[in-house]
């Protein structure tokens, strides 16, 4: 007699009638929908930046101007020929925000996707398997924790000195391994990642810990389903909401990280437009033209406060127990 | 402050607790570095200032033996603290053997925020120092600190910012407390000839005429000229008859066409990330020169670094740098940056590793030159070579601008370094708010 096929439990992922519900409810939170209105407006600016600026609506953002400064060699007011001013070096301050949320949105969505990847992985790991690689895992994250991550990021971006690192034998010629140490997008968003993952872990490892005892678990575990099975088909499927809820706050947080390095002058190289560099460069004028460090401010205050919603609003709908 | 015993021939004169000694100009120099200094009123009023009560003690240098006069003493730049000397553990290096003291020595110093400088009565120019205080507040970012001038808490202030610097202009009140000295300077992105493309003369006349240099001077606040050599306007012997090199962009891309470079090139252009005027400057020149296909990666670092770098041989392609001199004489900027004589491996301070055997030649001259007249024609010639060879973009000298309150008299601004002195300085308290 062959023994009946057990039934896929009902809790292992979320039901897919359940998803359209789970949709309109997202959609129905004031907090996420605001949050989203605001992040799509900047992904539109954003992503039609080139496009405005070919069709004449948006200046050049690195294209100085004599035109931009008036007699004394000083920025132009809000809509003195441009509708947000110039800056110190006549160039269009709208086209250098809009510009800027490229690099901010770029950098702040690719450093939370490296954080939660670490995140994940550190946290499952340390979770489900225990023992050893827990204590290991934990004091290391807790190590982490210990560093401010924005000390950690300015001696990492410290680091980033244009020096060509051969990751290759000395007598092979190798060069496609060679990394050069170069400040840029790419390098930002990892350093801003690698120091945003801890507290990401602590979350995750408890919810995994909860989860590994749960029935569905031990009944997979019960026939033969192996670790790796485990995780994907039933642990991460489970604590997919808990991570997105963490990776909507975590945005906010690495956006700000990123305006922070580019306000210590040690994000994204010049010309490149950001608003952490614009502030920077706008504070000695802040008294005689203070849109130059409004604006970009605003921007930043904007995209933060939407992101920190729209987590918000995840967390009441993904998670209405912890809203209790 | 006490005197613990008379000061000796090749020692320091006074014994103070903290183990240091100010030699020279230095702590006004720190203090002019960080752009703040407040001058303390004599109890006594004004007229107490003017006199020293104590006179040179016979044991110290006598001036009219070392010095061919008081001026040259006063404007040497080579000064430093320098721990007390140890007469147990003598030192070959000059600069820890000090001999003889400056004006002021220091009274009290918290580190980090306040110095204060005391007249030293054993100066050996009797009439001088006039101070009997100098109080320094360090680390005071340049808007608090002008913002305490406007409030007159503070009676001198060093470093203006821009656009504190054009509110200045447009206020009347305000501008009779600046002080201009024009052209002080010189301010150019150097090209090193040593590697390619600036190898090539053409190249090098290419990036002269590529740049619209009255653009960059409306750039930074008209706080600055056009730079017609290498040379500070207000040194002796600037050669009045030299011309800058105007703006032509036909001519840049024809000679870049000459020189084999119709698409441009790229390079890397360094640039101290400290000063907000390098960055516009290294940020102008980059985008001049990407109209002529010419692509700059900026690079910034801090200053030391920036030196260190660019002293190295075949490091650093182009950069941002300036030079203020500390004395009137072409020697100093010229010997320094443009003789080849002095090309090192490491540590080179011509950073362009300019060298020109002509030039050469008329160097080894002027030092051998006993007739001043002549010595500063032969350093006119060498001024026309280099710029002729255009070893550097000659950009723009800028001006000494020093805020000094109108209860400060006797202040002579500089176009040298230091901008200041206090030697001659002193104060009527009338119309100076109290000190808070």
């Amino acid at each position: 007699m062959s023994p009946e096929p057990l039934e896929r439990p009902k809790d292992s992922t979320l039901a897919g009638s359940n998803r359209s519900k789970s949709l309109s409810n997202l959609v129905a939170n004031r907090l996420v929908a605001s949050g989203l209105l605001v992040i799509m407006c900047l992904s539109v600016f954003a992503l039609s930046a080139p496009l405005l600026t070919r069709a004449g609506w948006l200046q050049n953002p690195v294209a100085q101007s004599s035109k931009g400064l008036d007699e004394d060699g000083m920025p132009k007011s809000m809509g003195d020929g441009s509708v947000l001013g110039t800056d110190n070096l006549g160039r269009d301050v709208l086209s250098r925000v809009v510009y800027g949320t490229r690099v901010s949105l770029t950098v702040g969505i690719a450093s939370m996707l490296t954080a939660t990847l670490i995140g994940v992985i550190i946290g499952i790991a340390s979770g489900y398997y225990g023992r050893a690689l827990d204590v290991v895992l934990m004091r290391f994250t807790e190590m982490n924790m210990t560093l401010p991550a924005v000390l950690l990021a300015v001696a990492l971006a410290g680091v980033l000195d244009n020096r060509l690192i051969h990751l290759h034998p000395a007598g092979l010629e190798w060069h496609w391994l060679d990394i050069e140490l170069k400040r840029g997008m790419a390098s930002l968003f990892l350093i801003i990642g690698f120091v945003s993952w801890p507290g990401m872990v602590r979350v995750i490892r408890a919810e995994v810990l909860a989860l590994k005892e749960r029935e569905f678990v031990i009944a997979s575990r019960a026939l033969g389903a192996s670790d790796s099975r485990i995780i994907l088909k039933h642990i991460l499927p489970n604590i997919l909401p808990t991570v997105i809820v963490l990776a909507a706050m975590t945005t906010a947080g690495t956006i700000l990280m990123e305006a922070g390095l580019g306000y210590l002058g040690i994000g994204v190289p010049p010309p490149t437009p950001t608003w952490g560099s614009m502030i920077n460069d706008g504070q000695p004028y802040f008294i005689t033209a203070p849109h130059l460090v409004i604006v970009p401010g605003v921007a930043i205050l904007l995209t933060v406060l939407a992101f920190n919603l729209l987590g918000q609003g995840l967390q009441e709908v993904i998670t209405p127990r912890q809203r209790r | 402050m006490e005197v613990s015993r008379p000061p000796k021939r090749g020692d320091l004169a006074l014994d103070r607790p903290m183990g240091l000694w100010v030699l020279g100009w230095l702590l006004p120099m720190v203090a002019l570095f960080q752009g703040l200094v407040v001058l303390a009123v004599s109890p006594g009023g004004p007229d107490g200032m003017l006199r020293l009560a104590v006179e040179a003690d016979p044991h110290s240098l006598d001036p009219g033996q070392v010095f061919s006069n008081e001026e040259a003493m006063l404007t040497t730049g080579s000064a430093g603290i320098v721990r007390r000397p140890d007469p147990k553990r003598p030192t070959k290096s000059p600069g820890n053997v000090p001999i003889g003291a400056g004006p002021f020595v220091v009274k009290n110093w918290v580190r980090g925020a306040r110095i204060q400088l005391e007249r030293n009565p054993y100066y050996i120019l009797r009439k001088m120092p006039q101070p009997d205080r100098i109080d320094v507040m360090v680390n005071l970012d340049r808007t608090t600190q002008f913002m305490m001038f406007e409030r007159g808490e503070l009676d001198f202030q060093h470093y203006i910012q821009d656009p504190d610097f054009v509110r200045i202009r447009r206020r009347p009140q305000l501008s009779s407390a600046l002080r201009v000295v024009a052209g002080s300077s010189p301010t150019f992105v150097f090209l090193n000839c040593e590697m390619p493309p600036f190898t090539n003369r053409l190249v090098r006349l290419a990036l002269n005429y590529a740049i619209d240099k009255e653009a960059l001077v409306r750039v930074l606040a008209n706080r600055c000229v056009v730079a017609r050599g290498p040379l500070q306007l207000v040194v002796r012997g600037f050669n009045q008859g030299l011309t800058a090199y105007p703006h032509d962009p036909a001519k840049a891309r024809a000679l870049l066409a000459q020189a084999g470079l119709t698409n441009g090139f790229e390079s890397t252009l360094w640039t101290n990330r400290d000063d907000p005027r390098w960055i516009k400057i290294a940020l102008f020149v980059q985008q001049s020169l990407k109209e002529y296909g010419i692509r700059l990666e900026i690079r910034e670092v801090g200053y030391p670094t920036l030196v260190q770098l660019c002293g190295k041989r075949r490091n650093v392609p182009m950069g941002v740098f300036d030079w203020v001199s500390a004395a009137d004489d072409p020697k100093e900027l010229l010997d320094s940056l443009l003789n080849g004589d002095n090309i090192l491996d490491e540590n080179c301070v011509n950073v362009a590793f300019y060298s020109n055997p002509r030039a050469q030649q008329l160097f080894r001259d002027a030092v051998a030159e006993a007739n001043s007249n002549r010595r500063l024609e032969i350093y006119r010639q060498i001024e026309s070579i280099v710029v002729e060879d255009v070893s550097w973009i000659f950009l723009v000298q800028f001006n000494t601008e020093v805020l000094v309150q109108h209860w400060v008299k006797g202040f002579k601004p500089r176009g040298f370094w230091p901008p200041a002195r206090f030697d001659s300085t002193w104060l009527e308290p009338a119309g100076r708010p109290a000190t808070p």
